[in-house]
């Protein structure tokens, strides 16, 4: 049943990401194609989903909006891996007066709520797609090195490292063939719920006019041009939010799945 | 005793650099991003051409050409005060303004809290209670789906259902009361259910633990083994992640607010961004800063109530 | 009133396979009798202990009956059973330093059995301050006013004991009590036992891997090996003259006996030898080994599985 689970939200998380790539392939229309008659239309044979209020294609601009939630998701992710880790293993591994000050600055970044941290940057920095990646780097790295360094600390009190030093192991050969693989599978869960919650984040700042701007297919832009409109016609709002909501779920599924997995390994062991 | 209190002033100290560093974050985001105030002013009236020495004199008369830490010094010492200055759009004292508006933001939040609260927990235990059984098994699955579903969406599909459809409740404003509960529920329900989830797996995990051996062998049963033993030990987690979300209400839930159209510290902070208004999104970072570090320590206080390890100075 | 196991079978359904940790085992827990428990890590006598309680977590599978007295303990009910647990059969858990609950003093710990028992709140604590001190802690007081990580795992070991007689039971398991104590708070487990089982008149089952408690302690002793019961005799006869190959393998081990190891290693549960399960470790290995599992035999006083004695 879990795992069911698990494959179906692995399967819509792929979909998601082929769509976001090849959505010049997949999308039927033009997304920013305006067409004022045909505004607001019911779902027809030419247009699946229907249009919006300016009378473009709802399934188009969905199709797009994947490519920028998945792309920026992903992509703001990754940097925050890159600086979450390199920061994290440096202050775990080595510890000392390193660890001292970097833990100092991480406290103080996350002494500021994300959602509000974002906000400021953004209002700071003015809208747009770099900044919005920035707002989002600079907001959620401290969180990320915080677990990685967690993480090592606890194993470089393992014996096996103490082995490898007493070996000769270079800090850089230990620190890769001993201390990322034993980190890998709690980070996993870590950046699953992260890039949820960075498409949210995403959303949400598009939504409110921070983060990417009107015209470009977003499924929070969508969500905000829909918002005068869905009283009459809610099928403009359901489309983005059913998307955003089945992006989320997914990514939650995964995350679940991953955590009962480590869990059970240890409940395994505790068998035993 | 005396460890306790020794805990509790230790937290409290270490606080103390954190909210420093915010202030420094604060006032580092607002160097950063106001530009040149002095040209600024001077080219309000876009036909006046201001020149370089009229530039550099109100420069020197506003303290911009001071080294930082001096400016900084200035700064704090005004914050220290209760001045975050004033705002640029309509040079209302920053901090009246906010304090004018934090009752409506205060009272989402602790509605909220309490939602969050009521029903984390009790949803917590109840899938405990039926584990395995159809209750926890729907119940999982429903919450991971509320989970998903993200706060923006779910404040206007519930204005949709309740307020154009069934017209049981109003769309926005703070009058009457019933105006709140649909943000309430909006803020509140996917982190209820988080919190039930996160709850249930803590749970669980204590039911395992050696202790709880030694409780179901003196002929406890689950509901009482739950309530008596595990269920303190398991709150931990929980509520740092209250705690977390809680603190982020404080500093105004922006989008919330603007949905519902209440006017609190998230709508102020909206309309300081979109009017690029330094001086107030300044002081917006420092207020939710202190409110945040506030609600963590307080979380860190309960957790070391309710974990005696931690404030005796034992590692856990 | 004996506790008496029957074709006892349990299965824990795990991600790497089923185990199967106790096999098919018969035994007789006689109530005027110390019985001890022994064998290895994983032998399964553990989880034998707490099937007779009916702790096991939920992905086991018990098929069998046990008996205590006239009353099947598998078959009754969540309810039924948390009625004769603590206060017919009690358990001293292992790893005193885990076992009890870290966040509640352990005053109100021991309390909570009298309370359970239905007493009111004034006796209860007057009833353990009284505990505690037969218990052999002089200053009742601050033990009970204490949490548990503030008390050594000597003291532990006590506050465990003193909570599972508490409810004056006809039967007490302890699950390896001295296991991580040094040589001076063993002596004093030992002691402790000695006074519970004539004060409290109480019936032990001994679990445990340190056969020098076992031999002093016990007057029956099991020997189990990958959930099987290999030989069960006196204490005395066992340690005179161990008939199980592997009994006498454990008994060579012993420090004072040459500390001689046995070779080769437990069989994996998920993969189980055929035949004898001790056959591959066995000095004495024959064809029949191999493919016949031999049967519980009796020999003079006690009883031993191995084809040798056929």
């Amino acid at each position: 049943m879990k795992k069911f689970l698990f494959y179906c939200a692995l399967t819509i998380l792929i979909a998601f990401i082929f769509i976001g790539i090849f959505a010049d392939l997949i999308a039927p229309m033009d997304p920013d194609a305006i067409n004022m008659a045909n505004s607001l239309a019911s779902p027809s044979a030419e247009h699946l989903l229907g249009t919006d209020h300016l009378g473009r294609d709802l399934l188009s601009r969905l199709i797009y909006g994947s490519r920028s939630s998945v792309f920026i998701a992903f992509f703001a992710t990754g940097c925050t891996l890159l600086l979450g880790l390199t920061i994290g293993l440096v202050s775990g591994y080595f510890g000392g007066w390193a660890d001292q000050l970097i833990q100092g600055v991480v406290n103080i970044f996350q002494g500021i709520p994300s959602t509000a941290f974002v906000v400021a940057v953004l209002g700071l920095l003015g809208p747009g797609i770099k900044s919005l990646l920035i707002a989002i780097v600079v907001s959620s790295w401290a969180r990320f090195s915080r677990v990685v360094r967690n993480q090592v600390l606890g194993i470089r009190e393992m014996h096996y490292i103490e082995g490898a030093r007493a070996m000769g192991g270079s800090n850089l050969y230990i620190i890769r063939r001993h201390v990322l693989p034993n980190i890998l599978l709690p980070l996993l869960v870590l950046i699953a719920t992260r890039i949820g919650s960075t498409v949210l984040t995403v959303a949400a700042m598009s939504f409110l006019g921070l983060g990417l701007r009107a015209p470009a297919s977003d499924w929070g832009i969508m969500i905000n041009d829909a918002k005068l409109y869905f009283v009459n016609d809610f099928r403009v709002l359901l489309a983005p939010a059913t998307c955003l909501t089945l992006f989320c779920l997914s990514i939650n599924l995964i995350a679940d799945y991953l955590r009962d997995h480590l869990d059970n390994d240890a409940d395994t062991a505790r068998i035993l | 005793m005396n460890d306790t209190l020794r805990y509790i002033m230790t937290k409290i100290f270490l606080a103390i650099p954190i909210l420093i560093g915010i202030t420094l974050l604060a006032f580092g985001l607002g160097l950063i991003a106001r530009g040149d105030p002095a040209l600024a002013r001077l080219t309000v009236d876009p036909d006046y051409i201001p020149t370089e020495e009229e530039v550099q004199a109100l420069r020197e008369e506003m303290g911009l050409t001071d080294p930082i830490f001096i400016q900084y010094g200035r700064w704090i010492s005004g914050v220290v005060k209760g001045d975050l200055g004033e705002s640029y759009l309509d040079d209302k004292p920053v901090l009246s303004e906010m304090l004018r508006l934090l009752p409506n933001t205060l009272l989402l939040s602790f509605m909220s809290l309490t939602l969050i609260v009521v029903l984390g927990l009790l949803g917590g235990i109840l899938l405990v209670v039926f584990q395995d059984r159809l209750f926890d098994v729907i119940g999982r699955i429903l919450s991971i789906f509320i989970m998903s579903v993200p706060g923006f969406c779910l404040a206007y599909f519930m204005i949709w259902v309740f307020a154009q459809k069934l017209k049981l409740l109003p769309t926005s404003g703070t009058e009457p009361m019933t105006a709140f509960i649909m943000p309430c529920l909006a803020l509140a329900l996917s982190s209820a259910c988080l919190v039930a989830r996160l709850l249930r797996s803590s749970i669980l995990g204590e039911l395992v633990q050696d202790y709880a051996l030694t409780a179901r062998a003196k002929g406890l049963r689950k509901s009482q083994l739950v309530f008596r033993h595990t269920l303190r030990n398991a709150l931990t987690p929980s509520v740092t992640h209250i705690a977390n979300v809680f603190g982020g209400f404080l500093g105004g839930s922006m989008i919330t607010e603007s949905i519902f159209s209440i006017p609190g510290i998230g709508t102020y902070a909206l309309t300081a961004i979109n009017n690029r208004d330094y001086t107030a999104i300044q002081g917006y970072v420092l207020f939710t800063g202190f409110a945040f570090v506030l609600v963590c320590l307080l979380s860190d206080l309960i957790c070391s109530y309710l974990n005696p390890q931690i404030r005796l100075g034992r590692r856990v | 009133m004996d506790i008496r196991v029957e074709d006892l079978y349990v299965r824990f359904a795990t991600l790497s396979g089923d185990i199967e940790a106790v096999n098919h085992v018969d035994l007789t827990f006689s109530q005027d009798q110390i019985t001890g428990l022994i064998g290895e890590s994983g032998s399964g006598k553990s989880v034998l202990g707490l099937t007779i309680m009916g702790l096991l977590q939920s992905n086991a599978t018990v098929e069998g009956r046990i008996f205590l007295g006239e009353r099947e303990l598998i078959s009754l009910s969540e309810k039924d059973l948390c009625a004769i647990r603590g206060r017919e059969i009690a358990l001293v858990a292992q790893n005193p330093a885990t076992s009890l609950n870290p966040s509640q003093k352990v005053g109100r710990q021991i309390e909570e059995v009298f309370r359970l028992a239905g007493e009111g709140k004034v006796d209860s604590t007057r009833r353990t301050h009284e505990l505690l001190e037969r218990m052999g802690f002089s200053d009742s007081e601050r033990v009970m006013h204490s949490y548990p990580f503030e008390l050594s795992g000597g003291m532990c070991q006590r506050i465990l004991t003193a909570i599972a007689v508490a409810a004056h039971p006809r039967w007490i398991i302890a699950d390896e009590p001295t296991k991580g104590l040094d040589a001076v708070v063993r002596n004093q487990v030992y002691d402790t036992f000695c006074m519970v089982k004539e004060q409290y008149n109480v019936s032990l089952i001994v679990i445990t891997h340190d056969l020098l408690l076992a031999r002093k302690f016990c007057d029956q002793i099991v020997v189990l090996y990958s959930g099987r019961v290999l030989e069960i005799n006196t204490a005395q006869a066992i340690f005179n003259n161990p008939r199980h190959p592997y009994t006498q393998g454990l008994i060579a081990s012993l420090p004072h006996l040459g500390m001689r190891p046995m070779p080769g290693f437990s069989a994996a549960f998920t993969d189980q030898p055929s035949g004898c399960v001790f056959h591959p470790r066995c000095p004495y290995i024959d064809e029949d080994c191999r493919k016949i599992e031999p049967k519980l035999i009796p020999v003079e006083e006690g009883s031993v599985r191995c084809h040798r004695y056929s």
